[in-house]
């Protein structure tokens, strides 16, 4: 072994050595029960330049193999979609037609790079150390609401630099948001009011940071899947209602305040109405949609994506896999999210610990629900508002923080399989 | 947990307060909320879930709902793209000669790309096929296939033949991009009247550039107009106030008004007209007697060696050009390998000192203007002075003086001392404005693009500068383009009537029934019978008896006028001793002059007159007019001796 990276105090193997690869395997031959393969970091310099490529993961649950593959076929058809999307408008931009494709690229090796590391990293000591990651991407977020700091596209300033990459703090906040509630509502009736007040106190300051970039669309995202999290995880109708009573008024005063906001939600009622104006976007991704017909224009045959369709390679990514595949397409893609969901939740529903059912079901929202509410967007059933399609929408931080979070789901799926991760667990906390 | 809290004592204070809203009462609700218990349950699980999977029901039905049925807002638009995505190419009418054979028509070609980055075989393999079809060597194709990864336009202008051929290769990579092409069937055989369309599909010479609106069908305006603008003038139905109808009717004298002003070929041209796709241009020109004049000039430009030909054959009546050819040309098929230089059409666009060719021009005015009479006669020393410029007639070395002669033995002879003499007999202010009336000084208006101005010395000069109205007697120091000496020809021809030449009789349709007439200056007269025939007699001599003998044709009566004409030397600015322009000009038949031939050939290296270069193709074009044009011999009493 040449790293042993020691995760908790009492970790089997905690001390580092330096010593040969084949002396190693002879000094050490650990009997199979004891060995926990989650923290074999061998071959993780392989895993990250072939991230696809997981040894280990034959040695999972059926759960937990299928999730991995389905997770790798969405990023895939996703990754597909978005050269077929971005071609031209790379073009016509930019002058080289991979130029999106091709970050995109980027960003899915180092997003698969995180999966790989947090499938091998105990939930407990996720669910325990998340918040200091969530501390530092909340400082992040508070950064770019900082004038001069933030960088504003279209008005909204939601990237900040560090180094030379642009992040978007509010997509990595989404895992670490998961985390974090699902150990706080895990143990909900062990902890004191004034803390679980003190919590949502800061689960709230979170969403205004979101909101004031402003960004309505994450913010709602997040507290939806906030919402039905704690949904799950059993708390009161009357918190939940008085959480969602708060939420909405929130939001009606940030539809208050942005007038942008209103003419969208305004412009979704009766998009053709103004069609030259604020209903564009939508009429023009109807448009898309509808010309997709029975079977689709065929890969890369997308009409609209051509010069109509503004952001064909986002937000909007779905009217053009919408039209190159057709109804066909589409309902194949409803199928998987639909088989996907469900796995999910029967991870989630086979999960021993309820913490472990939270980080599945919150998971669950933000992968299959946020899919659900940007189609729901580009097919016109609900309000225009610029959320990603999670591993189809270019788009670096969706990225990376989508596959985290399936990571996540991914890993509950293992912990449910694997007494011997629990004994880990409890022996790490 | 729910009894830690600090505050559980919310209950014995409710009945203190005095209102259900009091502040103790939110507090305890407050409290009792952040208190509660959570009681996670399966049924919480199933609740979420069946959320999500109601989500995801109600998507599959909107998703049907749009791309199986349509709103009818999608529906309607989708409609329309898909009816308007055809026409995004411009139809383009094909081109006709007067006998409905086929000039210039659209047929649909090919461009091939290949994409190295999307082919199956190996790139080698796919040049080894490619290669017979595209007639190029494997190798050259190979090296062009590795030049990109994609996008490589490897051959415009492939052939359906080609393209299917390509197609049944069955080769994954290659791309063949439909492109609506001209296709000239003739070649360059009319290339000078039809002009050629550059892969864009924009005419840029010829007719395909001066009829460019008239070639294209235009899309139908989706209201319903009237059928035509006449039918707009009409009154309409009954209007609801005195004012309305007091507006409308100015409205219609308006319109009344605009479509007198426009003329009648506008108005044919309708807004049914425009969109019609089964019309067709038709020239003037007739295919067969184009192609005897085509094959007449590049054997006499060949044969003497020449720079450069033109033979033109028009009908006076009406200025309808039956054949314009020059030499040589360029392969409209081929337009982007041809010489710039040949796009010009130079019977148009060049202008030249026309020489003795213009002499009958000057003693028609010389008649009309009743300065001579037909049987005059004038004293020809060979040689005289205007001024301080000697004017000698072209043989005055070798013949001398010719003594007295008659006016038709000027023309005969083309004596330039006899020209100026009879031109002196007018006032030099008076003659010009001759020359001003068969507008000389004008463009023809000939509908061909590019013509070139014709130069005439101003009024002012003729009357200061008597050497000036000297030199245009013999048809030196003037310059006019090749078309214009035709059109002038065609006054004499059409009895003294200044015709508009033309190339293009109309639109016709699938029936040959004409739909649209261009518009040209209706026939306007400028001279007498009486000054032409007489003038067209004299020219007749000439082929009898003078230079013009060479077109002579057995018991056909043809009037004609021989020139050798200098040319200007750019260098020195004088006349050139070596570059002259021959050329000569028929008129027939003699006793009802119809036709008018004009050959002209360009900087002849053997032949040094106009009789012997290019009197000889203009009688065996008119030879082959006569056939077309079923002409009847002339009477045999007053046929040639």
């Amino acid at each position: 072994m040449a790293r042993v990276l020691p995760i908790g105090e009492d970790s089997v193997f905690p001390r580092v050595t330096t010593s040969g690869l084949s002396s190693e395997l002879q000094d050490f031959r650990r009997p199979a029960d004891r060995v926990n393969p989650t923290l074999n970091f061998r071959s993780l310099p392989l895993q990250f330049l072939f991230p696809v490529y997981d040894p280990d993961a034959q040695n999972w649950g059926w759960e937990a193999r299928l999730l991995r593959w389905m997770t790798l076929i969405w990023v895939a058809i996703g990754l597909l979609t978005l050269f077929s999307a971005s071609y031209v408008e790379a073009v016509r931009t930019t002058g080289d037609g991979l130029y999106y494709f091709k970050r995109q690229i980027v960003w899915t090796l180092i997003g698969l790079g995180f999966f790989n590391a947090i499938v091998r990293i105990p939930l407990k000591y996720l669910l325990a150390r998340s918040r200091l990651v969530l501390l530092a991407v909340l400082i992040l977020l508070v950064l770019t609401l900082i004038p001069g700091l933030g960088t504003t596209v279209n008005g909204a300033t939601r990237w900040i630099e560090v180094g030379i990459v642009p992040i978007q703090p509010s997509e990595p906040m989404k895992p670490c948001l998961i985390l974090q509630a699902a150990f706080i509502f895990g143990r909900w009736n062990r902890i004191s009011p004034r803390d679980r007040i003190t919590w949502f106190a800061l689960a709230g300051a979170i969403l205004t940071a979101i909101l004031l970039q402003p960004n309505l669309s994450t913010t709602l995202m997040c507290g939806i899947i906030l919402w039905l999290m704690a949904i799950a995880a059993g708390l009161s109708w009357s918190l939940l209602g008085m959480t969602a009573v708060g939420g909405g008024t929130l939001a009606a005063l940030s539809l208050a305040l942005q007038d942008y906001q209103r003419r969208r939600i305004l412009s979704f009622l009766d998009p053709w109405d103004v069609a030259d104006g604020d209903g564009y976007q939508l009429v023009q991704s109807l448009l898309a949609v509808a010309s997709g017909g029975l079977w689709g224009q065929g890969f890369g045959l997308s009409q609209q994506k051509l010069y109509a369709l503004p952001i064909q390679y986002s937000d909007f990514i779905f009217a053009v896999f919408a039209e190159e595949f057709g109804f066909v397409g589409c309902s194949l893609a409803i199928v998987f999210l639909t088989i996907y969901g469900g796995l999910a939740w029967w991870v989630a529903a086979a999960a021993p610990r309820l913490s472990h059912q939270l980080v599945a079901i919150g998971a669950l929202v933000a992968l299959v629900g946020q899919a659900s509410v940007n189609i729901g967007v580009v097919t016109g059933a609900l309000p225009t508002t610029g959320l990603p399609l999670p591993m189809f929408s270019y788009g670096g931080s969706s990225m990376v923080s989508s596959l985290a979070i399936a990571a996540l789901l991914v890993r509950v799926a293992r912990e449910n399989r694997q007494a011997e991760v629990l004994e880990f667990d409890r022996a790490a906390n | 947990m729910a009894g830690e809290f600090p505050d559980d004592s919310s209950s014995t204070r409710q009945h203190v307060a005095r209102s259900a809203l009091s502040w103790a009462t939110v507090r305890a609700s407050w409290a009792q909320v952040w208190s509660s218990m959570a009681v996670p349950s399966r049924w919480r699980l199933v609740f979420v879930g069946l959320l999500l999977g109601g989500g995801a029901i109600g998507l599959w039905v909107n998703l049907a709902r749009l791309q199986l049925v349509g709103t009818p807002e999608t529906q309607t638009v989708l409609a329309d793209r898909d009816a308007a995505t055809p026409a995004t190419v411009a139809r383009r009418r094909p081109i006709v000669d007067r006998n409905g054979h086929i000039l210039a028509i659209d047929r649909a070609t090919y461009t091939l790309y290949a994409h190295p980055l999307l082919f199956d075989d190996k790139p080698y393999d796919v040049a080894e096929r490619l290669a017979p079809i595209l007639d190029r060597p494997v190798r050259e194709l190979y090296r062009t296939l590795q030049e990109a990864s994609s996008g490589i336009r490897l051959v415009d202008l492939l052939p359906e033949s080609d393209a299917a051929t390509v197609r049944d290769l069955g080769l994954d990579g290659l791309e063949l991009v439909e492109h609506p092409t001209r296709l000239y069937p003739n070649n360059d055989l009319a290339a000078d009247v039809v002009g050629y369309v550059d892969f864009d599909g924009r005419g840029q010479a010829g007719v395909e550039y001066s009829y460019r609106d008239r070639l294209i069908v235009e899309e139908l305006a989706t209201e319903p107009m009237a059928a035509s603008a006449l039918d707009r003038a009409a009154p309409s139905g009954p209007t609801g106030s005195p004012a309305d109808s007091q507006a409308e009717s100015s409205n219609q004298a308006r319109e009344q008004a605009r479509n007198r002003a426009r003329s009648l070929s506008d108005i044919q041209y309708d807004e049914r007209t425009r969109s019609r796709d089964d019309l067709r241009l038709q020239l003037t020109i007739d295919l067969r007697l184009q192609r005897t004049a085509r094959r007449l000039l590049a054997d006499t430009v060949r044969q003497f060696q020449a720079k450069r030909g033109i033979l033109m054959v028009m009908d006076a009546r009406d200025g309808a050009i039956l054949a314009s050819t020059s030499y040589p040309s360029y392969n409209p098929n081929a337009y982007f390998e041809a010489d710039l230089e040949r796009f010009k059409n130079w019977a148009l666009s060049d202008i030249y000192e026309p020489g003795s060719t213009f002499k009958p021009l000057n003693i028609a005015i010389a008649l009309e203007a009743g300065a001579i009479r037909p049987d005059d006669r004038f004293d020809d020393p060979g040689q005289i002075f205007i001024g301080e410029w000697p004017i000698s007639n072209f043989d005055y070395k070798e013949a001398g003086g010719r003594g007295n002669i008659s006016v038709t033995e000027i023309l005969r002879d083309s004596s330039n001392v006899g020209m100026v003499e009879i031109v002196s007999e007018m006032e030099a202010t008076d003659y010009h404005d001759w020359l001003t009336r068969l507008d000389v000084d004008r463009i023809t208006g000939i509908d061909l693009p590019f013509e070139a101005q014709s130069q005439l010395k101003s009024r002012e000069i003729f009357d200061l500068v008597p050497v000036e109205p000297a030199t245009v007697s013999f048809g030196q120091g003037l310059a006019i383009a090749p078309i214009q000496l035709l059109k002038l020809h065609g006054i004499l021809a059409s009895g003294g009537q200044l015709v508009t030449p033309h190339v293009v009789r109309g639109l016709i349709d699938s029936e040959d029934r004409i739909v649209w007439t261009p518009d040209f200056k209706p026939p306007e007269r400028v001279l007498s019978r009486a000054s032409t025939q007489a003038t067209i007699a004299m020219m007749e001599d000439v082929v009898v008896n003078g230079t013009g003998q060479r077109a002579q044709i057995a018991n056909y009566r043809i009037a004609g006028k021989t020139g050798t004409s200098q040319k200007i030397d750019p260098n020195s600015g004088g006349y050139s001793e070596s570059a002259i322009v021959t050329s000569f000009v028929g008129i027939l038949p003699v006793e009802d002059p119809r036709y008018v031939i004009l050959a002209a050939i360009d900087e002849p290296q053997t032949g040094r007159a106009g009789g012997v270069v290019a009197a000889p193709i203009v009688r065996q074009a008119i030879e082959h007019l006569i056939a077309i044009e079923r002409i009847a011999p002339s009477a045999p009493s007053s046929s040639e001796p």
